[in-house]
């Protein structure tokens, strides 16, 4: 029952994180997938970086998640913007994506987008 | 964005169906009106002809119970609460059937849910229906997904499908 009320972790890429993207917003549910560049064992953050956009991943909720450099990981949780405007994922899912096809992935979510828009469209006309 | 996650159907299971099961759970009746997936998410039309689904995500949620395992799934376009009985060996709904078959599909569900964890990706197979006013995926069998392109191909696999298989609503 819970899960009808969680928000679907919504597929971006992370050039599509900036502070006017619609994206960009307290509390969102997003899904991310990026390169691990840094990670801290006291403060639970680490850093993930698509092309030459990064984003702060909390991972405290991630107890059995284990961190490598350089692989690719992806991760489900609510976006929170800090009072100097920088967003941190709060992770609620995360795993390794090594193997991922970053170009197809790219490709998708952008026609799933316009597939999900066009049915939502229709909706909204019943 | 919407509320439950894409769903497949076999094409096979299609024209065995007198409902076809869109995506983004829409009923289409041959011999009636067009049900939307609103009337659907909303419990009034309950998909009873939906046989079987399909969907591909990430497990979001886990509640274990003595009798089933229940978890949530979610596919980046909704996310939707899977059932998966695990009382074969003292339910009265498996009493007809041999008792080999039953306690194979009881050993086969265990070793399933021990494998749902929260953040692998699974592809969930069962019937669909609705449990008080929300849709609900009752598992047959459910497979952790270990190459990681598994959602990608699943997303590219319903939008293939909705403009070749399904009949989309305008």
């Amino acid at each position: 029952m819970a899960n009808s009320q969680i928000e679907p972790g919504a597929p971006i890429t992370l050039q599509e994180l900036y502070p006017s993207s619609p994206f960009y917003k307290e509390a969102v549910s997003l899904r991310v997938t990026g390169m691990l560049r840094g990670y801290s064992n006291e403060t639970a953050l680490c850093v993930i970086e698509d092309g030459n956009k990064s984003l702060k991943i909390n991972t405290q909720n991630l107890s059995d998640l284990s961190f490598k450099i350089g692989s690719i990981y992806q991760f489900i949780g609510e976006l929170h913007i800090e009072p100097n405007n920088e967003a941190i994922l709060q992770a609620r899912t995360g795993r390794n994506v090594d193997g991922i096809d970053m170009n197809l992935y790219r490709k998708t979510i952008e026609l799933l987008r316009q597939f999900l828009q066009v049915e939502d469209n229709s909706n909204m006309v019943e | 964005m919407s509320i439950y996650p894409l769903v497949l159907v076999d094409v096979g299971l299609m024209q065995e169906c007198p409902l076809v099961l869109e995506t983004k759970i829409k009923l289409e009746d041959p011999l009636g009106p067009l049900i939307s997936h609103r009337e659907a998410r909303h419990g009034s039309i309950p998909p009873k002809h939906a046989r079987q689904t399909q969907t591909v995500g990430t497990i979001i949620s886990r509640d274990p119970t003595p009798k089933f395992l229940k978890f949530g799934v979610d596919d980046g376009t909704g996310c939707v609460t899977c059932v998966m009985w695990l009382n074969h060996l003292t339910s009265s709904y498996h009493s007809r059937r041999d008792p080999s078959t039953v306690l194979l599909l009881a050993s086969a569900a265990r070793n399933q849910a021990a494998e749902i964890r929260i953040g692998t990706v699974a592809r969930v197979r069962g019937r669909l229906g609705l449990y008080r006013g929300v849709m609900q995926i009752t598992a047959s069998d459910v497979v952790v997904e270990r190459d990681p392109n598994a959602e990608i191909l699943h997303w590219l696999e319903c939008l293939r499908l909705s403009r070749s298989s399904y009949r989309i609503q305008s």
